[in-house]
């Protein structure tokens, strides 16, 4: 006999249960099982809602160009699970997946019936991943899809089919970082989506609602969990629709996020879509919108039309320095003018090292001094 | 002095035939003051290399790899384990610092890359600096014998790109136990291919895992045993130990089961002279010495100045520091460089150590300064003389330290300086017998119970634990009872199947491993917080979070002092803010034990021993405000915290009735208690000599024969000395197995120590009573003859 009552006092872990337990019941009552040649399966499939085709070339730049999607057969994934550190101790007990055919979307949601009886549901979600073209998450690469990884390893099976992957929290924090501080899924919905959850299930909750229904049996609050997953599938694949809008130029959008499309142009090399997207506006966003544009500009060889922006851009800049240090060296390499250049250069000492800087002045001071 | 010394360079030797060791000894026997403190100059004979051929069924690419390093033999040593390993044994090198244990586990796990390009191998090492270096000398040997499988350092700063390589293609992961337990092991899937291929598993300074640490590496080693075979593998383990008095045992132990040994060693060692040096006492009655820093600093300088390559090991960084700066400054006055002294520290970058290193080859640098971060096998050639500033805290520490001299021929010096601690005391008051005293053995308790529950926390979230499964060396019953209790206590999840026994699945939302620090028993830890960054800077095991994290106690962190501003007990959260105090804060602790299970007695006419199961209660009532520098007492405060329960082991002594009335007849009742509260705390000493553990894995206290109650009052006072660790780990056991050992040196050491009436390095400083005396008086007393 182990002296386990001498142990000192553990803190809890669990949410603790005050009430007495309900009725048990079986996740049978919440979702009908099949029956599969790996054991029972908890499938709920929601009724279909239009959605528009995805467009490959507004995913691509969306992702930065980095891969090519065949978007002929998205899976929208979302998971939740009963914890958010990860490790192997870790399960997704819902799976949410969304397929698009045509213009309507279908959700389909996968829910584990207890632990040790993944199975079924891991080779339901690997006939989805075979069947799909590209896959789509929030915060998936770094989340939900390795630790579904690992529940195959866990569970003896082969991994999962490696999909074309994109990340929505990554495309929506380039485009709407200009106009909301946090870009996670319930701040975009209420800010751009105009989703406003009514009575939704607060996702710190959720891995308590899993242990509850694993000690008591009762099934109710997962009905809440379900309809929290459903929500967020459907999100994803409304903030797809919203992004693709906004980048070809379907939808009016906040200055603010012309400011983000604009920069993932830039960044893609589009500069006629960038040169369109740069909002003209007063205050902080007009004056990255005009530094942004000078780099445009100095690129397809306009200096004037640079040096012009980044005048407009000092006004109303959250780092003048960073905007003067462009000034200095557009005077001094491209138009040749140190006198010019020596007015910005001592307001430039902030973006860079003191060395540099005093070197930049030094050799300005001699140029002006020897005239030319 | 002889002025025509050139500046950068130590004269060359001026006594003539006399080589620089010898020459300087010979010198301090000759000054009338340091020669009274010599208390031991000792001669140790020499050993010459015992070698044989590379092994035949070495690889050929490794043989050739080896040559090219002027490698055609190996010590007798290097072939035993390579042998052993090799036909499937796990092993335990034991033999003496610069032996070269390396090769001893470097070449199976490379005989066994070359055989399969799939294999992998973890090495185990205690620090960062050492586990880059091993990475370094490596990848070297990997790349002579043309294995492509790349050795990489996987540690809290490994970047990510270097992880994954490391998941997917590393051959050798170098780490440490901390990041096994929090980074790999919970991550398992992740790392699948590495635990499939995984051969070999090294651990590095196996000594080094003691105490709390050693039982908590057992059991991340469990949990790497099950994580391993989940992947199909069954990984063989070589074990390097400093000398220890028992590392086949303690690799017993760590592993579960039986482990090969190998201590011989056939490296070549030169003569060595072992020398004892203990300051002078400057004031009799609190037996105040003069400063051992400064004295070690001196003596070092003589070296220097005789041109002697010397290794000066201090305690802490700040005495590293305070030496080097002596140095310098002597040195100096002699006209020698600053430059010829200095500091190696872990901190330092490897580029910085191997230049020390090579400066130290070629001799521009003729002494270097360093704390511990040498004594865990970094290279540094040949060194003439060693000199430790106090004592290291064990015999195993000290021969470790001192076997960084002497690697080529000839004399070498090894020096130890005693400060005037208890311990140190005790050590120069034994010195004649430094040579026979036997090294001490590394004691862990894997199945110590809040560590082995914690453990299994962190292993369940790993794998489920399947109904009836073992945990490596705990038995299945053992088992299922801890888990059925993590049960109860909604961490774990039984899922019944439908032979009637049941899976058990980690079901809480929380990561167990964050919650478990190998280097405490924790139950929960507290984290402490900066208030002014907000920042998480360090965390504490919950018992000693008591004493050091109460409200307006000054927390010592990385060399800062921060005060506790609020104590947050219910969420196990200290704030702290960062202050500069010229104090430091000793919090003071009212401790009771109630004896709950007589295990062994030996009731002896006048003394009664004992030892068994105790509860002891503990509470910080307070702290004391003590000035830095002085010592002095400038301020107290009161603490409110709940108490603490410990239950643990310990070993006790009690005085009967009718010894105590005898006592008493002759001298005032609180004076006696006063000279047994002496005798606790020099017979605390004398078990943590012997133990080999830091004193503060021991307490004491004194009470009555059932534990409670003041001593004042005790109609027979039993004094206590109990393990620190819940449960113990068997320190306890020992002393009372040891006993008579333990009272005739508790004797010898109040006899032996040159103080008056008491100081800290017997029965504690004293004023007014004749408490050592007085003790001596009770020990013939209870038997304990002179």
């Amino acid at each position: 006999m182990l002296p386990l009552s001498r142990l000192p006092p553990m803190r809890r872990t669990a949410v603790q249960d005050s009430a007495p337990p309900g009725p048990r019941t079986t996740l049978g009552a919440l979702i009908t099982a099949q029956v599969t040649s790996h054991g029972a399966l908890h499938v709920k499939t929601v009724e279909p809602f239009a959605c528009a085709p995805l467009e490959r070339p507004a995913l691509e730049a969306l992702a930065l160009g980095e891969v090519e999607f065949d978007v002929r057969r998205p899976l929208f994934l979302d998971t939740e699970t009963t914890g958010l550190a990860g490790g192997t101790g870790t399960l997704a007990f819902l799976i949410g997946l969304a397929t698009v055919h045509q213009d309507r979307a279908v959700i389909e949601q996968a829910h584990l019936p207890g632990p040790g009886q993944e199975r079924p549901m891991l080779q339901w979600l690997r006939e989805r991943l075979e069947a799909a073209t590209c896959l789509i998450t929030f915060n998936g690469k770094s989340f939900d899809w390795p630790l579904l990884r690992s529940r195959y390893v866990m569970n003896r099976l082969a991994p999962p089919p490696e999909r074309t992957h994109l990340d929505l929290l990554h495309c929506a924090r380039r485009v709407l970082r200009y106009q909301l501080e946090q870009t996670q899924l319930g701040t975009l919905e209420r800010a751009v989506l105009g989703v406003h959850r009514v009575n939704d299930l607060d996702g710190a909750l959720i891995p308590a609602v899993w242990f509850d229904y694993l000690r008591t049996g009762r099934v109710a609050a997962l009905g809440r969990v379900l309809e929290h997953n459903e929500r967020d599938v459907r999100s994803m694949v409304e903030l797809v629709a919203w992004l693709t809008d906004a980048w070809e130029g379907r939808r009016e959008v906040s200055a603010e996020a012309r400011l983000g499309l604009a920069v993932v142009a830039a960044r893609l090399g589009d500069d006629e879509r960038a040169l369109r997207w740069v909002p003209e506006v007063p205050g902080r966003c007009g004056a990255l919108a005009n530094e942004l544009k000078a780099g445009v500009l100095r690129r397809r060889g306009d200096v004037q039309g640079a040096v012009a922006s980044l005048a407009a851009a000092l006004e109303a800049s959250p780092s003048p320095a960073r905007v003067h240090l462009r000034l200095a060296k557009l005077y001094e390499h491209q138009l040749k003018d140190p006198h010019q250049a020596l007015l910005h250069a001592p307001k430039a000492r902030d973006a860079e090292t003191l060395e540099a800087n005093t070197r930049r002045q030094s050799r300005l001071a001699r140029r002006t001094s020897r005239g030319d | 002095m002889d002025q025509s010394t050139s500046f950068t360079s130590p004269r060359s030797t001026p006594w003539g035939h006399l080589s620089g060791v010898d020459a300087v000894v010979a010198k301090w026997h000759a000054d009338a003051q340091i020669s009274k403190g010599l208390v031991l100059d000792q001669t140790l004979p020499g050993a010459t290399a015992d070698s044989v051929p590379l092994p035949s069924n070495l690889s050929a690419p490794l043989r050739a790899a080896l040559e090219k390093r002027g490698i055609s033999t190996l010590y007798t040593h290097q072939a035993q384990a390579f042998e052993l390993s090799n036909s499937g044994h796990d092993v335990v090198v034991a033999t003496p610092t610069a032996s070269g244990k390396s090769l001893c586990y470097v070449l199976p796990v490379l005989e066994a890359l070359a055989r399969n390009p799939g294999a992998r191998a973890l090495f185990l090492v205690p620090t960062k600096a050492l586990s880059r270096d091993q990475e370094a000398s490596l990848r070297g040997l990997m790349t002579d014998a043309g294995l492509d499988h790349g050795a990489i350092t996987f540690d809290g700063d490994t970047p990510g790109d270097a992880r994954r390589i490391a998941k997917q293609r590393s051959g050798v992961i170098l780490s440490n136990p901390d990041m096994l337990h929090s980074g790999v092991l919970p991550h398992h899937a992740s790392w699948s291919r590495f635990f499939a291929g995984l051969e070999y598993v090294v651990v590095d300074e196996v000594h080094a895992y003691r105490g709390v640490f050693g039982s908590h590496l057992a059991n991340v080693l469990r949990r790497l045993d099950r994580v391993a075979r989940f992947h199909g593998a069954k990984p063989r383990y070589l074990l390097a130990s400093a000398t220890i008095g028992n590392p086949q045992e303690h690799a017993s132990r760590m592993l579960g089961r039986e482990v090969a040994l190998v201590e011989k060693s056939g490296a070549p060692r030169g003569e060595r002279r072992l020398v004892v040096y203990n300051p002078p006492v400057v004031n009799a009655e609190l037996g105040i010495r003069q400063s051992y820093i400064k004295a070690s600093a001196k003596l070092a300088t003589d070296l220097v100045r005789a041109g002697v390559p010397t290794l000066l090991f201090g305690q802490s960084r700040n005495t590293v520091e305070v030496m080097l700066k002596y140095l310098r400054d002597w040195l100096a006055e002699s006209r020698l460089s600053p430059d010829l002294v200095h500091a190696y520290r872990a901190g330092y970058l490897p580029q910085t150590r191997r230049d020390i290193e090579a400066r130290l080859r070629n001799g521009e640098v003729k002494c270097v300064v360093a704390t511990s971060a040498l004594e865990l096998g970094i290279d540094v050639g040949s060194l003439d003389a060693v000199v430790c500033a106090g004592w290291p805290g064990s015999m195993a520490a000290l021969w470790q330290r001192f076997g960084r001299a002497g690697r080529r021929q000839g004399t070498s010096l090894s020096l130890l300086v005693t400060s005037s601690g208890p311990v140190d005391q005790y050590v120069a008051g034994t010195a004649h017998q430094l040579t026979q005293a036997p090294v001490e053995h590394a004691r862990i308790d894997p199945d110590n119970l809040e560590v082995l529950v914690q453990h299994l926390k962190c292993a369940a979230f790993e794998l489920p634990f399947e109904g009836g499964e073992a945990f490596r060396d705990v038995s299945a019953e053992k088992v299922r009872e801890a888990l059925d209790w993590l049960v109860t206590h909604q961490v774990l999840h039984a899922a019944p199947l439908a032979d009637g026994r049941s899976t058990y699945h980690w079901s809480a939302d929380a990561y167990p491993a964050n919650d478990v620090s190998l280097r405490s028993v924790g139950w929960d830890n507290v984290v402490v917080i900066d208030v002014s960054t907000d920042a998480t800077i360090a965390e504490m095991d919950w018992r000693s979070s008591h004493t050091m994290l109460h409200e307006q106690a000054i927390y010592q962190h990385e060399g800062r002092q921060l005060q506790v501003e609020r104590f947050d007990y219910e969420n196990h959260k200290a704030y702290v803010r960062p202050v500069e105090p010229d104090y430091f804060t000793d919090a003071m602790t009212h401790t009771k034990v109630t004896v709950l299970r007589r295990e062994r007695e030996d009731v002896r006419p006048r003394v009664e021993l004992g030892g068994g199961e105790v509860s002891v209660i503990e509470r910080v009532v307070g702290y004391k405000k003590i000035k830095f520098h002085t010592h002095e007492n400038v301020g107290y405060g009161d603490v409110r915290l709940p108490e603490i329960q410990l239950h643990t082991s310990a070993f006790w002594l009690t005085v009967p009735e009718a010894v105590l009335l005898e006592l008493t007849s002759r001298t005032p009742k609180p004076d006696v208690i006063d000279a047994l509260a002496g005798l606790n705390a020099a017979m605390h000493t004398v078990a943590a000599v012997g133990l080999m553990v830091d004193p503060r894995d021991l307490g004491r206290t004194i009470g009555s024969r059932e534990g409670g109650g003041r001593p004042a009052r005790a109609e027979e006072p039993t004094l206590y000395v109990f393990d620190r660790m819940p449960g113990g780990v068997g320190l306890a056991s020992r002393l009372y197995d040891e006993r008579d050992a333990l009272l005739a040196r508790t004797r010898l050491l109040l006899e032996g120590c040159s103080c008056t009436e008491g100081c800290p390095a017997c029965v504690g400083p004293v004023a007014g009573r004749a408490r050592k005396s007085l003790a001596l008086a009770v020990l013939t007393h209870l038997g304990v003859g002179a």
